[in-house]
């Protein structure tokens, strides 16, 4: 029975080999999965958009005191908030500023990874085992209360926020950068370039850092999606962006206090989220699917 | 393994003392102090200053962190410096609302996750599997907070089914009544902690499935029940045992989201109003809490984990 099953697997490999050993059929194929392709259209407008918000030519921050606390209309399609803004592009602002703040910590946190990881796994033994200690520290942390008391000390605001989840989300990177690392220093071009003389830091960064990233990207991309969880929870709990700047974590905070007249003010904000953050997670398995069968 | 134990925590010592450190000079580099978290326009600027002097606040640096240092070896949290309650005597209150909140909830939660895991695991593929792998992505996706304002707008506001806010109605005591506000913040805490739990079994399981073992017995002409029920299903839970190690300190400040949103007087809440308010003794005395919790969490999972697998080599380096 299992010599059956093998033959089998070897045939189908080498059938897939094939059909498929270009790149980009590989992809093209993952990305036909009907998840991937909703999951796609949805993000791109989502994203869409949210970038699409200034052409509406309409200003998130004026008031209206006439129309305050609407339902959802012709005129103001998500109603309008306790001040009478318009909430639609309240809503389509403050997904620029989430999507934002996803990206940039996404960037700081994977940029002090690969920093850290790298450094380690091309270093001396000592600094190795000093730089995982710092990693076993943060590590041990209980992160979101680190970050309530981090950003005490930083004047709110989308700065801040990057820093905070950022400064707090590079372990995993590192530590996977470091295990890449410490294999790929062993292959023979690496070994050769050391040995003509190449300083190390041009060595980690032109011939370790390329092989590393694959495994780079799709740690970065799971990451986006943490990101901006981590940010609606912490505006959500008043300690990151700050009004009259939106987030979509903000936007539920000050819902929550009208919660029961105008339960759309919460409701729409957080099925965005959930929705990008679906988005996100599904393409992020489907692109690490791609990469670990081929 | 004792003496692993004694490293482990030997190591602990120095890493608390540095969260401590850190901590304590982040709140003392704030360019506000609780003062002026109570202080009105109309205060008397010199008696405000005064205050200030009485609680130590004008101290230096080190000699607030030795004085706050000496209280804590002695096992002395120091009193809140807006509520003047004893630290101690609060957290004694606070933490036993805290796990009766967390507690059933991770219960319910872990044993829904080892079911309906162990289901979608084994029927891979299938219909009940999609449904289940599907509803966890979406249950992840799904920010614990807005499921909180959905629940509690739905069954609280609409349907008036469960009281909104806090632990016991005024002037009541009784299970009943504890037990009507436990509903609400109790389902959004199972949710939240239920589709990580369940994509873990669901996972382990697959590749327990995918073993030669599963093949072995097989072959011999066991059904796919008796493998399940006997070799799968025991080599699935094992694992899952460890992961109550680290769900430790989620006991304690797991909920700070759920209890604030609901206002619930548990340690979570206890902590975000001190940090509102700057009151450091306080945040200190939780962060070290958590800190701590974090580690021996972290040690049991290891040391659970080891006793589950003998195969697992338990490295003394890390934390």
């Amino acid at each position: 029975m299992s010599g059956t099953l093998q033959v089998r697997k070897v045939v189908t490999k080498e059938k897939e080999a094939d059909s498929a050993n270009t790149f980009g059929r590989r992809w093209v194929q993952a990305f036909r999965a009907p998840q991937a392709i909703f999951a796609s259209i949805l993000l791109v407008l989502i994203i869409g958009f949210t970038l699409s918000a200034p052409l509406w030519g309409i200003n998130p921050d004026t008031l209206d005191l006439d129309s305050m606390s609407q339902p959802p209309s012709a005129e103001h399609w998500f109603g309008t908030d306790g001040l009478g803004r318009d909430y639609f592009i309240r809503v389509l602002y403050g997904g620029r500023v989430s999507l934002a703040v996803g990206l940039l910590a996404t960037l700081t946190g994977t940029g002090i990874g690969v920093a850290v990881g790298l450094t380690a796994g091309f270093s001396a033994p000592w600094i190795d085992s000093f730089l995982m200690r710092i990693v076993d520290f943060f590590n041990s942390l209980p992160w979101l209360l680190m970050v309530m008391v981090v950003s005490l000390l930083l004047k709110p605001g989308i700065g801040t926020i990057v820093i905070c989840v950022g400064g707090f989300s590079w372990m995993s990177v590192a530590r996977l950068v470091r295990a890449e690392t410490l294999s790929i220093r062993e292959r023979t071009y690496v070994r050769y370039a050391v040995y003509i003389g190449q300083s190390s830091t041009r060595t980690a960064i032109w011939h370790v850092l390329p092989d590393a990233l694959p495994t780079i990207l799709v740690a970065a991309s799971s990451s986006v999606s943490a990101a901006m969880m981590s940010e609606a929870t912490l505006s959500f709990l008043g300690r990151g962006i700050q009004p009259p700047q939106a987030s979509w974590g903000q936007l539920l905070q000050i819902a929550q206090g009208s919660l029961q007249q105008l339960p759309h003010l919460a409701i729409i904000p957080g099925a965005l989220i959930m929705a990008t953050i679906y988005c996100l997670n599904v393409l992020t398995n489907v692109t690490r699917q791609a990469m670990e069968t081929g | 393994m004792l003496g692993y134990i004694g490293r482990r925590l030997a190591v602990a010592v120095p890493l608390l003392l540095l969260i401590s450190f850190v901590v304590f000079a982040i709140m003392h580099q704030l360019p506000y102090d609780v003062i002026d978290s109570f202080s009105r326009p109309d205060m008397d600027r010199e008696a405000l200053e005064a205050l200030r002097e009485s609680y130590g606040l004008n101290d230096s640096f080190i000699v607030q962190y030795g004085r706050w240092l000496w209280g804590v070896l002695h096992g002395d949290f120091g009193y809140s410096l807006v509520s003047r309650h004893s630290i101690a005597d609060d957290l004694l209150t606070k933490i036993p609302n805290s796990i009766s909140l967390v507690l059933p909830a991770y219960l319910i939660a872990l044993v829904l996750a080892v079911g309906l895991g162990l289901v979608a695991g084994a029927n891979r593929g299938r219909a009940t599997d999609t449904v289940i792998d599907t509803s966890n992505a979406l249950l992840i996706s799904m920010p614990p907070f807005w499921f909180a304002l959905l629940v509690m707008y739905f069954f609280g506001h609409t349907l008036r089914l469960f009281p909104i806010i806090g632990m016991h109605s005024v002037g009541r005591t009784d299970f009943a009544d504890y037990l009507l506000h436990l509903a609400m913040p109790c389902f959004v805490l199972m949710v939240a902690f239920y589709p990580d739990l369940s994509r873990y079994v669901r996972s382990s399981t697959i590749q327990q499935l995918s073993e030669d073992y599963v093949m072995v017995q097989r072959a011999f002409g066991a059904t796919k029940r008796e493998v399940f029920l006997s070799h799968v299903s025991r080599h699935v839970l094992l694992p899952v045992i460890t992961q109550l190690g680290l769900a430790l300190p989620m006991l304690v400040t797991g909920a700070l989201i759920t209890e604030t949103i609901f206002a619930w007087p548990g340690v979570g809440k206890y902590f975000a109003d001190a940090i509102n308010t700057f009151d450091y003794p306080v945040v200190m005395a939780v962060l070290l809490l958590s800190a701590t919790l974090v580690i021996i969490g972290n040690l049991l999972a290891d040391i659970s984990y080891r006793l589950a697998d003998p195969r697992v080599r338990l490295k003394a380096g890390a934390v």
